[in-house]
């Protein structure tokens, strides 16, 4: 819980739309999805405003599940400028997540872990 | 960000798509197999899935593997299953190569997981095409179309007229599977990046209409390639000034641009110019009249239900409504607490001053707000922790807070019990309001801050 804290403020941008509960309990705000139609392709310019957010708000972490292609994710974060965070989106997804809790343990850590490595200015103050 | 920065890659891409897939395309045409661009895809993507069983992630070179040899048997069986006196026709036996791969595919994903990748052999997207992915399509697209400038003579007779070739010695089964072999690889390739539905569009589009044109290779080969590259970056820039998925986008502008070239051909062609030209309105007419038809049916049908649709609209927007029935929920409850709050301590706070509390969202803020109000102007802190103190809402760690505050500033506890609730702490209440009461309050200017 304590190193949930440390992600209060967090700015990410997302594939698809798949963690609201999760990202508004530790108020980390998701500033828009990849891909807002799940299974429709999105649009160039939807895209580049994705891409002109994340560039003008310092958003580097991309959040998707693993169900998707990892390739097709890299791509995704190559092209936006991004660091990927590759999650199960439910317990059983992965090797080492079991339980819901480790579920919860795993994002908390990988986001962590993203959020350290590119470096966040600071939580967004209100 | 700018179009360039976004559509560059894809539209080199899109290129060099067009270059490679419109002279598999003119073979496909001549050969009749039409659909063996899908047969091929699923049969590598199937490839791709039985990896998957045994523990390949998909796009990793075991999985590449996979689905190449896959696309190996796949050649095989077409090469095979091309009879020399055709009882079956071929496409029939392609169409059932599609979807008993198609079916397999299902069946081993059954047995792992991985749906999402099946779909994304469909759709695909262009958008997210990388600079080193059209690297690599070009080299393997070179390497191709290196084999097929070699083997051109061979393959050029073969598909004209098999039965042709075979009799002037050509092993065609063998060529077959080389052809298939060459052909699969770049359809699986594509397909991974473009999608089922547009790698099918560059292969048969260009070629149709280089096919209704002329029948010479090396024209078809051109006018292919003009189209192609046109209506690529036509459709492309239609998807960036629209706003459209760009995949799609490409795929029905090469309709429209495919119908209006037929229309031209027909009227360019035609012996009689004038019963062309009146055929041509006809049906300009005609698909007028049909649009109209379907259109008043439509709305004729839209306003005779105006209660599913609203019933519709209604699901539509539950999240919204839902939203805003909580915010007047809230407004209701934030009120009867106003009216709570004000009947305890009314008497001894500034008007305002209650509803300024309950403007804060939660406990931490109020803490927070009343410790720096005790630090700028004691009296208004004071206001603040007398509500805070008799605000039920507030739990007991921090009503134990609120008493230390209390105690730090008057030196006095007034016998306030942050245990017990309003109704246990009511006279410590109506002591503390009769010491607040007792201190003058600071001028407009300072209160203000």
């Amino acid at each position: 819980m304590k190193a949930a804290e440390s992600l209060r403020g967090l700015k990410i941008v997302a594939y698809h739309k798949n963690i609201s509960y999760f990202a508004e309990l530790f108020d980390i705000e998701i500033v828009d999805y990849l891909e807002p139609k799940p299974g429709i392709p999105p649009t160039p310019g939807h895209i580049s405003a994705v891409i002109d957010k994340m560039r003008s708000q310092h958003i580097h972490i991309l959040w998707a599940e693993n169900y998707f292609d990892i390739g097709q994710v890299r791509k995704v974060s190559d092209r936006v400028g991004a660091r990927p965070v590759i999650v199960a989106l439910a317990p059983g997804g992965q090797p080492e997540m079991r339980t819901f809790f480790d579920m919860f343990d795993i994002w908390i850590r990988e986001l962590r872990n993203a959020a350290q490595e590119t470096d966040r200015p600071g939580p967004s103050s209100h | 960000m700018n179009i360039l920065e976004l559509m560059a890659a894809p539209f080199v891409e899109c290129l060099v798509l067009v270059a490679i897939h419109t002279y598999l395309g003119i073979h496909v045409l001549k050969r009749r197999v039409i659909f063996v661009d899908l047969a091929l895809a699923q049969i590598a993507a199937l490839g791709t899935t039985v990896g998957f069983l045994f523990g390949i992630m998909p796009d990793t070179t075991g999985a590449l593997l996979f689905s190449m040899a896959f696309t190996f048997i796949g050649a095989a069986v077409f090469a095979v299953t091309r009879f020399r006196h055709e009882r079956v026709p071929q496409e029939a036996i392609i169409g059932l190569t599609y979807a008993v791969s198609c079916a397999v595919a299902i069946l081993v994903i059954e047995k792992t997981r991985g749906a999402e990748h099946l779909k994304d052999i469909l759709v695909g997207n262009l958008l997210w095409v990388t600079w080193s992915d059209v690297a690599l399509a070009a080299v393997v697209y070179l390497a191709v179309g290196g084999i097929h400038f070699f083997l051109r003579n061979k393959f050029l007779m073969i598909s004209d007229d098999h039965e042709k070739a075979r009799l002037m010695g050509l092993h065609v089964g063998v060529w077959d599977f080389v052809f298939y072999l060459t052909f699969g690889i770049v359809i699986s390739l594509s397909t991974r990046v473009a999608g089922v539905l547009l790698v099918f569009v560059f292969l048969v589009a260009p070629a149709i209409l280089a096919f209704s044109i002329t029948k010479r290779m090396t024209t078809q080969l051109l006018i292919g390639w003009g189209t192609g590259t046109v209506v690529t970056t036509v459709g492309l820039y239609l998807s960036w000034v629209l706003d459209l998925p760009s995949g799609p986008a490409v795929i029905a502008f090469y309709g429209v641009a495919l119908i209006l070239a037929g229309a031209v051909i027909f009227l360019v062609r035609a012996e009689d110019r004038k019963r062309a030209w009146r055929l041509f309105a006809t049906g300009i007419v005609v698909m007028l009249f049909v649009g109209a038809v379907l259109w008043s049916i439509g709305t004729w049908i839209a306003s005779s239900t105006i209660a599913v649709s609203e019933e519709v609209r209604q699901v539509e927007t539950d999240l919204g409504r839902d939203r805003s029935m909580t915010t007047e929920r809230e407004d209701e409850a934030r009120h009867s607490q106003h009216q709570v709050l004000s009947d305890r301590v009314g008497q001894c706070v500034e008007v305002g001053r209650i509803a300024e509390y309950l403007d804060l969202a939660g406990p931490e803020e109020r803490i927070e707000f009343i410790r720096t109000k005790l630090a700028a102007d004691p009296r208004w802190g004071l206001e603040c922790l007398v509500i805070a103190l008799a605000d039920d809402d507030m739990a007991l760690l921090y009503r134990e807070e609120c008493v230390q505050m209390l105690k730090a500033v008057t030196g006095r506890k007034y016998g306030y019990d942050p245990q017990s609730d309003y109704a246990a702490n009511a006279p410590a209440i109506k002591r503390i309001c009769r010491y607040l009461r007792g201190i003058p309050r600071a001028g407009r200017g300072t209160g203000a801050t």
